[in-house]
């Protein structure tokens, strides 16, 4: 059903999760439309494209040619590009109008490649989804067209605690890491360095600084880490298919580090998925949090979790947790709330791709702005966790505690300044150091 | 030389970009824009209105697959009522903004927006087109969009039942096909009072550049409006491409004031001698750094270059998307008379391999400035503010800028807010 949307931009399109996907390795990217939606990818959801050299390109579709079904443009285009920029493999994608006109991009780069004889995929997006459903699209074809599970041996279960005693290393692969959930490079980087550290080897991180090399790798994983949910649905389709195990969700806080290491280390062993939002954890040092949660002291008893149940009755302080609304995607606000959970009641509200194959006990499907506006401005929420520019659909007089976190796939570059990274010890960085509310007043 | 023929897989370079149409229709006053098509056709239009400031005037009707496939001409006056209901004040137009996959459908738009006039009295209701698909047709959309902007004047007469022949004519000479008024500097001032549609605030001001008694096209983003306008209010044109050559702006100058019945041509000469001396200045302070001129800066980098290299500038490339037919007979003149000048397209997939690099060079326009990485960049974009030897003043001004203040190319880009 059509939404309306007053005040907030769409969000990342499953185009650009796929071109997210593709950008690191030397693939011709063709998107399949007239200009606007390359351009909303290159300008808008690829902080990347500055000064790289990604051989992303718009097929440049016509209105005669969508109309006459003359794809032949297309593959003349395609096979003269191939012979200039010599691409390990050529990658068609999906826009509005070739949904629209049923155009069949797998069987136009069946042919491209029985043509050229240089492996072509095709990705069918569609510009109705968004982007962690794109970015699937994408890991899963290039898996199945490189990593098929012939070629991978995949690790037999009752040798894998053998395999590391002998050689103290796993192999893993991290899922869904593109910039349109981690802006910043040093998120990916901190994370590898910390499991490199503790034993672990990374094979790949498709999406962020990964080559066709790697990619063949994959299969050959001990075990997966699913870091978003374009990340999840990647984990699960490998665990399928090549029998990885994954353990899905991010560490935050340092802390939790080495605690995400050893939960890493025992689903490898195991070979049994977990979630990590759903493992025990310490409890997080009140001093990096104290600025977002808090009992109620009364002056909350309004926003405390007890109003909600009615167990509470006390007209004074309740000592009951605040609730919070965390705002993103599923994956990490899932993370986000398990870290808070010894101090915050928190609701995850799903923006993106809904799914229930995620494990929580409170999450809502926001599916338009109408909604995401009545979550946020339901007064059982004095916490807001989300991109900044949903602090915009607040009343300007807010009294809610909001802790911008933006996100590419949301706001683009408007809060590029500002975006930090926020895994593992950078997470408590940005407490200790946020403004609380500092973007209302954006100026470009 | 590099074949300028279009084709081939299109290559988008951060530098690539233009107003975008959803800004260029909430030109018309008192308006704000409906955008209805898929979400994704709207991300890059919306974060460039917030960026730019005007994204309290767009709003957005998303379309799933399933409106797709059933039409979606009903849903929109619920949403128009909606929209309404939002706004402190009520708009005088509302722009329909509607994207590539809406040309496949076949909409009814006249049915579309009868109804919703019907519904929503004292509204003008304008049916635009985002759509690319359908930019090498006779109506590309950038110039579909001018053309609108001047269209809801003529639905608010129809409407008021206001006929081309009962439009009194005035003094004024419209502008069409620029972003932004010329400067107060510009000798064409001197020739007639010039309107501008960022002149108005209110839409009913506005409706009276249906009462100019000229229309003239800078750009060939203004020749449909000029079309439709002859028709729609009996306003003639004339086609009076920006240029930078001393004697075409003479002609041109010959050409307007035929065009408004002066017997003679005003004396301008005092402002072609500025335009010399600023040039004998800017040549004497650059020297002989190569110069590159690209089609963002100016829709006829042909006859500029050939303008520069009349002047005795060292341009050494010219870089075009397209050469549009008015400036082929530049592009023709350069061929002969300077082989040495490189033609280059940004925009095609070979512009990826970036092995025209050419740091020590003066670019004039940001496609060529981040192809070349060029140390020093002119600010001038779509021949914004420029006609007449005070545009060759300003060029010269912006070329000397760019050499004395290098400018920081990425965040030029930013401040433009280009969309593709």
């Amino acid at each position: 059903m059509a939404q309306l949307c007053l005040y907030l931009p769409p969000f990342s399109p499953d185009y650009s999760g796929a071109g997210a996907m593709l950008f690191d390795l030397n693939a011709l990217t063709v998107m399949h439309d007239a200009g606007g939606c390359t351009g909303n990818y290159t300008g808008h959801d690829e902080p990347r494209w500055y000064d790289s050299k990604a051989t992303v390109f718009c097929s440049g579709l016509r209105m005669i040619d969508a109309i006459m079904g003359n794809d032949q443009k297309l593959k003349d285009n395609v096979c003269a590009a191939i012979k200039t920029l010599n691409p390990e493999f050529v990658a068609l994608v999906g826009s509005p109008v070739p949904m629209v006109i049923g155009m069949d991009l797998k069987g136009l780069a069946h042919e491209i490649e029985s043509e050229t004889g240089i492996p072509a995929i095709g990705i069918e997006t569609t510009g109705t989804d968004y982007y962690d459903a794109g970015a699937f699209k994408a890991a899963k074809a290039l898996l199945d067209k490189f990593c098929p599970p012939e070629t991978t041996i995949t690790p037999p279960s009752a040798t894998d605690a053998d395999t590391y005693e002998l050689s103290g290393t796993l192999h893993y692969n991290i899922l869904g890491a593109t910039p349109l959930d981690y802006e910043r490079t040093e998120d990916l980087d901190h994370l590898q360095d910390v499991l490199n550290r503790s034993g672990f080897s990374l094979i790949a991180r498709p999406g962020y600084g990964y080559d066709l090399r790697q990619l063949r790798n994959m299969g050959q994983a001990n075990v997966n880490i699913a870091v978003s949910h374009a990340g999840f649905l990647t984990a699960k389709y490998m665990e399928k298919k090549y029998g990885i195990p994954y353990l899905c969700g991010v560490p935050l806080g340092e802390k939790n580090l080495d605690l995400y290491a050893e939960r890493l280390k025992e689903v490898a062993l195991s070979r049994e998925s977990e979630m990590f939002f759903s493992e025990s954890f310490p409890d997080t040092p009140a001093s990096t949090i104290k600025a977002y949660s808090g009992k109620c002291t009364g002056s909350h008893k309004e926003t405390c979790s007890c109003r909600k149940t009615g167990s509470c009755g006390k007209t004074d302080s309740c000592g009951d947790k605040m609730n919070a609304l965390i705002i993103g995607d599923q994956i990490i606000s899932e993370s986000l709330k398990h870290y808070f959970r010894d101090h915050l009641e928190v609701t995850v509200g799903c923006i993106f791709t809904p799914d229930r194959d995620i494990p929580s006990s409170s999450v809502l499907n926001l599916k338009n702005e109408k909604e995401i506006k009545k979550a946020l401005c339901d007064e059982r929420y004095s916490v807001i966790i989300a991109d900044p520019l949903f602090e915009k659909l607040l009343p300007k007089n807010h009294k809610k505690l909001f802790l911008p976190l933006p996100q590419y796939a949301v706001s683009g570059d408007i809060y590029h300044k500002d975006a930090k990274p926020f895994l593992g010890k950078y997470f408590d960085d940005l407490l200790r150091n946020s403004p609380h509310t500092s973007y209302k007043s954006y100026k470009p | 030389m590099q074949c300028l023929c279009k084709g081939g897989l299109h290559y988008d370079a951060p530098s690539k970009g233009d107003y975008g149409i959803c800004r260029m229709g909430l030109m018309v006053p008192e308006s704000v824009e409906l955008f209805v098509g898929p979400s994704a056709c709207g991300r890059h239009g919306a974060l460039g209105a917030i960026k730019n400031g005007y994204k309290d005037r767009i709003f957005y009707l998303y379309l799933s697959q399933s409106d797709i496939v059933s039409g979606y001409d009903d849903i929109i006056g619920d949403a128009v009522a909606e929209v309404l209901d939002t706004l402190e004040k009520a708009p005088k137009v509302i722009v329909m903004i509607f994207t590539c996959l809406d040309d496949l459908i076949g909409t009814d738009h006249e049915a579309l927006k009868e109804a919703l006039s019907d519904r929503f009295p004292g509204i003008v209701f304008q049916s635009s087109h985002m759509n690319p698909i359908k930019t090498d047709t006779s109506e590309p959309p950038a110039q579909a969009i001018q053309r609108d902007i001047y269209r809801t004047i003529a639905t608010d007469f129809k409407n008021r039942g206001i006929r081309p022949e009962d439009i009194k004519k005035d003094a004024f000479v419209n502008i069409l096909g620029a972003y932004e008024p010329l400067p107060e500097s510009c000798e064409l001032n001197r020739i007639a009072p010039l309107k501008h549609v960022t002149g108005y605030s209110s839409f009913s001001d506005f409706t009276a550049m249906a009462s100019s008694r000229l229309n003239l096209v800078l750009t060939p983003l203004g020749r449909l409006a000029a079309k439709d306008m002859e028709k729609n209010f009996h306003i003639p044109y004339l086609e009076v491409p920006v240029s930078f050559d001393p004697e075409e702006i003479s002609e041109s100058y010959k050409a307007i004031s035929q065009a408004l019945g002066m017997d003679t041509v005003p004396d301008f000469e005092a402002d072609r001698r500025a335009a010399e001396i600023a040039v004998e200045r800017t040549r004497a302070l650059v020297g002989d750094l190569p110069i590159i001129v690209d089609s963002s800066a100016t829709y006829h980098p042909f006859g500029m270059a050939q303008a520069l290299l009349g002047f005795g500038f060292n341009v050494i490339r010219v870089e075009a998307e397209a050469v549009i037919k008015s400036d082929e007979d530049h592009m023709e003149w350069i061929r002969a008379n300077h082989p040495e000048v490189e033609f280059y397209r940004p925009d095609s997939c070979e512009a990826v391999l970036f092995d025209h690099r050419l740091t020590e060079s003066l670019s004039i326009g940001i496609q060529a400035a981040y192809m070349a990485k060029s140390r020093y960049i002119a600010d001038m974009f779509a021949d914004l503010q420029m006609f007449g030897y005070d545009g060759i003043v300003s060029l010269m001004r912006r070329i000397t800028e760019a050499y004395q203040n290098p400018r920081d190319l990425k965040q030029l880009i930013n401040e433009y807010g280009l969309v593709i």
